[in-house]
């Protein structure tokens, strides 16, 4: 009992950490890919992933914590607060419509991916707005974003429902897979049938 | 009711970020700070896995073509080199950056060699990359950048060892700029593409495959005569005193690698 209320006590900070290290992964390995619009952007998928698991309020600081992370890391570029602005918007109405759909396996797979798409349209939008001017095949570099959110989107889901200190509020049923609590003790079979 | 809180963190989270943005909006502050404190915190990591990537890129990475491209540098390097003379040979510790050091005006600049530790995704609107040198190297906010052909941009926020490159190209970017053949003056914009320069004179003679160089000024941060790019297209008409010519960057920040900073002598850094 008192280890989990201590991890849940350091679940948060565990998490914001990690997103720092996949910010870091991000700008200074993955964004190297030498793919043709967008590259696989490992700290967008888990914010979302996230948001889908636990929710808008959740969903919001992360995306507001990961969004700071990359407004202010080398190559920051844009206005500071853009990114933050972006995900926090995203992740929470991602956050609201999962909770209230409560989307299955495949469906949290494609709400995912398509706001990754929000996201990267969004992202554009602020730096519209802020004079920071586009070039680029904005529409492809969305698509291809979704494809590549797409799949990392079965891996990031997992481990959002599962590796949280405390039980997930809504994981369960949110992707639809047992409950990460009752680990040690097997669940009987009849209700994992029945859930699905 | 849990609602209701949900919609409070929403609202203070949302309010706080369109704060910072127009904070930042307002002009150069304290975000360059923040991201200076930022760079010292995420600096040595970001250093520690863009070594391990280009330990990996240098031994294992590349098509024919690129090692094709390699050779022909390194015929470049050694004529460059033997033009160079010993005097700027044994300046740069980095042999592969002698290229570009041999380039830079050597009179008042000492070359700093780095590496790109990172760069922004390409499917982010907006493009700017970190470079391996910061305050710990002499660099400061405002220095050349040079990458292999051109001036590949200006250092904009310096950590203890890594600084943020705003792009020539970027659309922050303004020099004052020159056609080399002739010495019109202008003004060069990057465009987020590419850039534009607006010769001031609307009547100078400016026409497509010009090369587009810095202007610079006498003990200045950016030297004078490093190229920009050349001029592909002009658009607009004398007439309505709104020519200006596209221009094709000089160096392709896509797959630029290392770059050379220039730190002006008075720093105290100079040969």
């Amino acid at each position: 009992m008192t280890t989990a209320v201590r991890d849940s006590r350091w679940a948060p900070v565990r998490l914001g950490l990690l997103l720092v290290l996949l910010a870091i992964v991000q700008v200074s390995l993955l964004d190297f890919l030498p793919t043709t619009w967008a590259v696989p952007d490992i700290l967008v998928v888990a914010v979302l992933a996230v948001s889908i698991a636990r929710g808008p309020v959740a969903g919001v600081l992360v995306g507001a914590w990961a969004g700071l992370i990359l407004d202010l890391i080398p190559p920051a570029a844009g206005p500071l607060g853009g990114w933050m602005l972006v995900l926090a918007v995203v992740a929470a109405v991602l956050g609201r419509v999962a909770d209230t759909y409560r989307p299955g396996p495949f469906a949290a797979m494609a709400l995912l991916a398509v706001a990754m798409g929000a996201v990267v349209l969004g992202r554009a939008a602020v730096l519209w707005f802020a004079g920071a001017a586009v070039g680029l095949p904005l529409a492809g570099a969305a698509l291809a974003a979704c494809l590549w959110a797409l799949l990392l989107a079965p891996v990031a889901l997992l481990l959002a429902t599962r590796s949280h200190g405390g039980p997930a509020r809504r994981a369960p049923v949110a992707i639809g897979i047992p409950a990460p609590a009752p680990l040690p003790s097997q669940p009987p079979a009849g209700s994992i049938g029945g859930q699905s | 009711m849990a609602w209701r809180s949900t919609r409070v963190v929403v609202g203070v989270v949302l309010a706080l970020a369109v704060v910072l943005i127009l904070v930042d909006m307002r002009g150069p502050g304290p975000a360059d700070a923040l991201r200076g404190v930022a760079g010292a915190v995420a600096g040595p990591p970001e250093r520690a896995l863009s070594w391990v990537r280009t330990q990996a890129t240098d031994r294992f990475g590349g098509s024919a073509a690129d090692r094709a491209r390699i050779a022909e540098l390194e015929q470049e390097l050694a004529s460059a080199r033997a033009q160079a003379g010993a005097a700027a040979a044994g300046t740069v510790a980095e042999a592969d950056s002698r290229e570009l050091a041999a380039q830079a005006p050597a009179a008042g600049y000492a070359a700093v060699p780095a590496r790109i530790v990172s760069v922004t995704a390409s499917q982010d609107p907006v493009r700017s990359v970190a470079i391996s040198a910061g305050s710990g190297e002499q660099v400061a906010a405002g220095y050349a950048v040079l990458g292999a052909g051109g001036l590949a941009g200006i250092v904009d926020v310096v950590s203890p060892h890594v600084s943020t490159v705003r792009l020539a190209i970027d659309p922050g970017t303004e020099l004052a700029a020159r056609v080399a053949s002739s010495g019109e003056l202008g003004i060069f914009r990057g465009t987020g593409a590419g850039g534009r320069f607006e010769p001031l004179d609307p009547l100078a003679a400016v026409s497509a495959g010009d090369l587009i160089v810095t202007l610079g000024v006498p003990g200045g941060q950016i030297p004078a005569d490093l190229p920009l790019g050349r001029v592909s297209a002009v658009t607009g008409s004398a007439a309505a005193l709104t020519r200006a010519a596209q221009v094709t960057p000089a160096v392709d920040d896509s797959t630029m690698d290392r770059v050379v900073v220039l730190v002006p002598d008075a720093q105290g850094v100079g040969p």
